[in-house]
């Protein structure tokens, strides 16, 4: 059964932006803070990143890679990238949807 | 700040810090700290030890289910607490005898409904089974002396009402000791008790509240409901999470 983002309560938001960031490839937590303050503006605090990424990890949606020093990278799995994908594709009509009732369209 | 946000790293579980640890206190290395990064650790933290199963490869039972039955033990005896002081804070003609029996049916159905919660991990039952026991003597022994310097009438009230919630619990645990094949049959039937002590928790502080209606009634009185709603919110809670970690387990 697939996961959904939804299903991880106060940490679906975040959870969605390190998928985001790790779309383009693995980062360790500084990095991802950095990447997501970037396109976001949002700032992710470590208590808040860390439990999303360990629920995100016990999902099997990212995956740990060899620590480097005492940073260890994390990267997207397949599963991860299909979660991403249809959480954006929800993001996207929902976009349209008021783009559409606003008279955007 | 830094060593501050280093220090609270301490406040994770165990597991956690062996797993996440390191990499936390680098980052916390790394980014400027503030208040806001303090209040987030804490929340983590907290955040950690109520939900086990986070971490990978951790699991709700066990612990979690042990926790869930003691959080659910002590919201009971703050339940009690709080209702102790309402024989002396409501008006003279209020009519105590429902909101007591409702406070005993709680009692009753609290103890039983922490019965299968026992059954999360071997080694914790004996321990729970001490907590289970010793909160409630402790109970007993508060909510008897209270009874008694309320004066003759109300204390046999109380005694009675004291009694029977910690002969409930004193049988709730005694079943719970004895372990054969019919428990996960014993597990499945606290499901229907523990539905029914949050329902009578809930009732009592409906009729609590409604008694307190009253304008001369002390603001006391809405203190007390307040602490019985909280008790009762947490033991829903505990009971919810505990029934989860047994029917993941």
């Amino acid at each position: 059964m697939r996961t959904s983002l939804t299903e991880l309560g106060r940490f679906s938001d975040p959870s969605l932006l390190i998928l985001c960031s790790l779309a383009s490839g693995p980062k360790h937590g500084y990095a991802m803070i950095q990447d997501i303050q970037a396109f976001s503006g949002t700032l992710l605090e470590p208590g808040t990143l860390y439990g999303a990424l360990a629920r995100l990890e016990g999902r099997g949606l990212i995956e740990p890679q060899p620590a480097e020093e005492r940073r260890r990278p994390y990267r997207l799995t397949a599963e991860g990238a299909a979660a991403l994908k249809e959480q954006l594709a929800t993001i996207d009509q929902i976009a349209q949807t008021g783009r559409q009732r606003l008279g955007l369209l | 700040m830094k060593a501050v946000a280093q220090f609270l790293l301490r406040l994770y579980p165990q597991a956690w810090q062996e797993r996440y640890g390191e990499e936390m206190a680098e980052l916390l290395s790394q980014v400027p700290v503030t208040l806001r990064t303090l209040a987030d650790l804490v929340r983590g933290a907290l955040d950690a030890h109520l939900h086990p199963e986070a971490l990978p490869g951790g699991s709700l039972a066990g612990k979690a289910v042990w926790t869930s039955g003691a959080i659910i033990v002590g919201a009971t005896a703050l339940f009690g607490l709080a209702w102790m002081p309402l024989g002396f804070l409501l008006p003279a003609e209020a009519n105590l005898g429902p909101l007591q029996w409702c406070v005993v049916l709680a009692f009753l159905a609290v103890s039983v409904a922490s019965v299968p919660l026992l059954w999360g991990s071997t080694w914790t039952r004996s321990t729970f089974l001490l907590f289970g026991m010793g909160a409630d003597a402790l109970l007993l022994t508060l909510l008897y002396i209270a009874g008694r310097r309320s004066g003759p009438g109300y204390g046999l009230e109380l005694g009675l009402l004291l009694g029977g919630g910690f002969l409930g619990s004193l049988a709730g645990f005694l079943i719970a000791a004895q372990k054969d094949e019919t428990q996960e049959r014993l597990a499945r039937l606290g499901l229907v008790p523990g539905a029914l002590a949050t329902a009578a928790m809930w009732a009592g502080i409906a009729m609590t509240l409604r008694i307190a209606v009253p304008a001369d009634a002390s603001w006391w009185v809405l203190v007390c409901g307040l602490v019985m709603l909280s008790a009762a919110g947490s033991a829903t809670w505990a009971l919810r999470r505990g029934v989860s970690a047994l029917l993941r387990a």
